[in-house]
């Protein structure tokens, strides 16, 4: 078992439908970065953490029967194993790349269990992300998009958010955002920049490569990542991406996606936020 | 679980405010019987599991990366350190009762891992549950308690719903219920009952005298069974119940407790359940 501090995992988070998956897939086309489908592993190890402590807070739980360095290893344990399953593929000098979208509202928690792991955002305009998140309802995202406008700008508000206030408690050089639209603006320039926070080298040549082999037209007909473990032993090797989810790979479609009454739903929630992002939005109806 | 059949383990469940501690305080004045404060050793290890099967279903989370048997050693050696913390003073032919009422949700996942495992199930009615919840959430149990009837009503339903749910599937050997308000009417009879399920031999006359010795006057000035604390809150001078803990100890008093809007809510959320567990409503104003 190795002890794990992060030094090789790099955690890429962001909204749901922020283009997380495309700067994945640009990413990990790199040899030395290895990347997998969501795991979800650091939600729920966590929850176990957070659960323990909070608990202890009440005068109750495993700590009326155990001390804080006995759970910590207990628990430290469990993360290695599942962390060198995670990382099993990944040699020295490599990195993994892991992206659960909703690892954004754990950011703080992760760094303390590892604390040298290192964060890519991703950050889109919101009322895209709720265009694009209504469009999943309808199709292949039916179990976990919301079912309306505003709880959709709901979900982008408090990622963004989360990751707003984590920021200010990780290290430099620990942390990286980017912008969807500048990534679609000028992928090769803003990929370049995710590679040099890395600290990797990738030839020019070979990023463009990388960028050519993922643009949307290819990456509606690619397939979902590789897998190991459980899920291989079912699914087929070259799964297919689901229909409909690269979408259209635009900004600034909110405006023919959106109904009047949705904008103004999302105007609501979000405006404030948007604005402090950059995405200011005086009047809903413009 | 290799090292834990759960044999010696009694889990005592049921929704809170039913009367999960004095019976508790009851059986722990066994000699043969070791209780502790509440451990929730089983509850988030089980969401860790759902988890990972859920997020398999979607082709992703760990199960992408590790076998099933994998992650279930490595749950396992976890779950097994923890209860290793648990059982720690347990002596051999001993009986660990572990009283957390929340296990109630996942009775047949504890019973999965640890397929001896017997429980006892305290169900108590739930109209006396909400206002007893209520006036935690008003008070000591802020923290955690519902203030609005609507809320405890559905609390107490989901938590008894779910024994009912997993009792068909236990062993006859596994499961007792026990009422709270025949505990109440003739509590010696029902301890009786408790212990004769767990199969240890106890004289009448302890049984009485540990009877007397946890009247709720007892408890509620603090000289009921004193449960021991080890782990990181045996530092801890915190006291074991707090100020309120134990209320009226009485059935019927939701007549007094509840406005009629009160009960129209609970009515509304909770009449089938009541009726079907012998709890009767017909018409919320009687």
């Amino acid at each position: 078992m190795h002890k794990h501090t992060g030094s090789n995992i790099v955690c890429l988070v962001g909204a749901p439908r922020s283009g997380t998956t495309w700067l994945q897939y640009l990413l990990a086309a790199h040899p030395d970065i290895k990347s997998g489908r969501e795991s979800y592993v650091f939600m729920k190890l966590c929850e176990l953490k957070e659960d323990w402590l909070a608990l202890k807070k009440n005068g109750i739980g495993m700590a009326c029967y155990q001390t804080d360095a006995e759970f910590f290893e207990i628990l430290d344990d469990f993360k290695n194993r599942q962390l060198d399953a995670l990382t099993k593929g990944v040699g020295t000098g490599q990195i993994f790349l892991e992206k659960t979208p909703s690892h954004a509202l754990a950011i703080p928690q992760i760094a303390a269990l590892l604390p040298e792991a290192r964060f890519i955002h991703i950050l889109r305009d919101g009322r895209d992300v709720v265009a694009s998140m209504l469009a999943a309802k309808k199709g292949w995202g039916e179990e976990w998009a919301p079912k309306n406008a505003r709880r959709a700008a709901k979900i982008w508000e408090r990622h963004i958010h989360a990751v707003e206030s984590a920021k200010s408690g990780l290290k430099p050089g620990q942390f990286y955002e980017l912008r969807y639209e500048a990534l679609l603006e000028d992928t090769a320039a803003e990929l370049r920049k995710c590679i040099d926070f890395l600290g990797m080298q990738w030839s020019e040549e070979a990023l463009r490569k990388a960028v050519e082999a993922n643009t949307s037209d290819k990456m509606r007909k690619t397939t979902q990542l590789a897998v190991s473990g459980e899920v291989a032993k079912t699914d087929a090797a070259n799964a297919a991406m689901p229909d409909g989810f690269v979408r259209k790979a635009k900004a600034g479609s909110w405006r023919q996606d959106l109904s009047m009454s949705q904008r103004f739903q999302i105007w609501r929630v979000a405006r404030k936020t948007l604005g402090d992002c950059g995405y200011a939005w005086p009047y809903f109806f413009l | 679980m290799k090292k834990y059949t759960g044999s010696n383990f009694v889990f005592l469940v049921g929704a809170p405010r039913s009367g999960t501690t004095w019976l508790q305080y009851l059986l722990a004045s066994h000699p043969e019987i070791q209780s502790g404060r509440e451990s929730y050793v089983f509850s988030k290890i089980c969401l860790v599991h759902q988890e990972w099967h859920k997020t398999r279903k979607s082709g992703m989370g760990m199960a992408s990366y590790q076998t099933a048997e994998e992650f279930m050693s490595n749950l396992f050696d976890f779950e097994e350190r923890q209860l290793d913390a648990l059982t720690k003073n347990l002596k051999p032919g001993q009986i660990l009762l572990e009283k957390t009422p929340a296990h109630a949700l996942y009775v047949p996942q504890i019973a999965w891992f640890l397929p001896e495992a017997r429980f006892i199930h305290i169900m108590r009615d739930g109209r006396d549950v909400v206002a007893s919840l209520m006036a935690a959430g008003n008070s000591w149990g802020e923290d955690w308690a519902p203030t609005s009837a609507r809320r405890a009503a559905r609390i107490w339903k989901r938590h008894v719903q779910a024994v009912d749910d997993a009792k068909t599937k236990l062993k006859p050997h596994q499961f007792l219920e026990v009422r709270y308000e025949a505990l109440l009417e003739d509590t010696a009879r029902e301890l009786r009952r408790c212990i004769d399920f767990i199969g240890l031999p106890w004289p009448e006359e302890a049984l009485r005298q540990a009877v007397a010795a946890n009247t709720s006057e007892q408890m509620r000035a603090g000289n009921g069974k004193a449960l021991t604390v080890s782990g990181e809150l045996a530092k801890s001078t915190a006291k074991a119940l707090p100020d309120g803990f134990v209320r009226k100890a009485k059935s019927g008093a939701w007549r007094e407790d509840l406005s009629l809007a009160q009960r129209f809510q609970v009515w509304r959320v909770a009449r089938k359940t009541l009726g079907k567990f012998g709890y009767a409503w017909p018409l919320f104003f009687l």
